[in-house]
């Protein structure tokens, strides 16, 4: 799960597609405009030890955005976000834990996003998750806090059981309810469904599907309507 | 006719197996301690995607039988140990193997071998049995 690679000297990317817009508002009106955003990642990461690791995520976005008659698109490079995950483990007789911090900035790669996002933005994750063969937990409190706007609070809420594992093929399945909570000046989302993850040996791939079960916002403020990531990850 | 050719040939084999071997039981599983292999319990070791670093890990050790299991290693999260096979007449070095499976982010528990095919001998290593 989230604890791969705990090797030293193990490493691993993932290329995963997200996607999220609507042309509805929060409050479910049609005010004739609409908002999708759609961003495939190349991630990677390397793990020092169990304790250090170091990950990276590039995006490529594409924004489509419709105000009345005028439609605009915009494909780019997103912010490459950096983070360093520490993680203290303890393992014990059937279960597994660890308690997380991370540091993370983004950097912009594109001029025109520049003025979208800022030029730089930091952020913290505190973050607990165990997993015994039977279930997993996970705990994510994180800010980023940027230079041109308030900052945003966000917590992720996974709680995953283990239906299927074979031990002599390393195969398996996890089914996941997945919550993401998003809390900023003018804007609050509570998102939540289901995600499942499949995996063969060091092969992972992850789907999960969500639904805006909270979204307040200004009364043109769009919604995010529904989100879905698929990934692929491998790891060495 | 077939059937007593087949009890004839298989079960010398079966026999020979089973006087080269012990079983314990080990986290509620009947762990069956072949004479050319070695058994460890493994403390957390639960997460499916991080035990292909253990096994890749301990598969790389010298001697390792890699035709047996997966490249020459059983993992089982349910039951939270590895079976690593050996080379006939040729044995690992457990050291070797302890430090891997620290490097892969785990603790060991106890170690069980039977390199005489008739006894048991078990390490334990100090940790918490929570």
């Amino acid at each position: 799960m989230d604890m791969a690679p705990r090797w030293s000297g193990g490493y691993g990317f993932q290329i995963r597609y997200e996607s999220y817009g609507s042309d509805l508002t929060v409050n479910a009106k049609d005010i004739n405009a609409s908002f999708f955003h759609k961003t495939y990642f190349l991630e990677g990461v390397y793990t020092w030890d169990r304790s250090a690791r170091i990950t990276l995520k590039l995006p490529y976005q594409i924004i489509e955005k419709r105000d009345s008659d005028i439609l605009s698109k915009n494909n780019s490079f997103g912010d490459l976000i950096i983070a360093v995950p520490l993680k203290k483990y303890n393992n014990y007789k059937s279960y597994t834990q660890n308690i997380g911090v991370t540091p993370q900035v983004k950097i912009p790669l594109d001029e025109k996003m520049t003025n979208v996002t800022g030029p730089f933005s930091g952020g913290v994750s505190l973050s607990y998750s165990s997993e015994s063969f039977s279930f997993y937990q996970l705990y994510d409190i994180f800010s980023w806090f940027y230079n041109y706007k308030d900052p945003l609070l966000g917590l992720d809420i996974n709680l995953g059981i283990h239906p299927y594992h074979d031990n002599a093929t390393n195969k398996g399945l996890f089914v996941i309810w997945d919550a993401t909570c998003r809390w900023e000046n003018s804007y609050t989302i509570i998102q939540t469904g289901p995600a499942f993850m499949l995996y063969n040996q060091n092969i992972m791939m992850r789907a999960e599907l969500k639904l805006p079960a909270i979204e307040t916002g200004g009364k043109n403020k769009l919604s995010k309507g529904v989100y879905m990531n698929i990934g692929l990850g491998f790891v060495f | 006719m077939i059937k007593n050719s087949i009890y004839k040939l298989f079960l010398p084999v079966v026999l020979l197996v089973f006087i080269n071997a012990q079983i314990i039981e080990l986290n509620n599983k009947k762990v069956t301690i072949l004479k050319d292999e070695v058994v460890i319990e493994v403390r957390g070791l639960v997460c499916s995607f991080c035990a292909v670093g253990l096994q890749g890990g301990l598969s790389s050790l010298h001697n390792v039988d890699k035709e047996k299991y997966n490249n020459g290693v059983l993992v089982d999260i349910e039951h939270h140990f590895a079976v690593i096979a050996e080379i006939s007449g040729k044995d690992i070095n457990i050291d070797e193997a302890l430090t891997m499976i620290t490097k892969s982010g785990y603790e060991v528990f106890t170690v069980y071998t039977n390199r005489s095919g008739e006894k048991i001998d078990v390490r334990n290593f100090e940790v918490n049995k929570n």
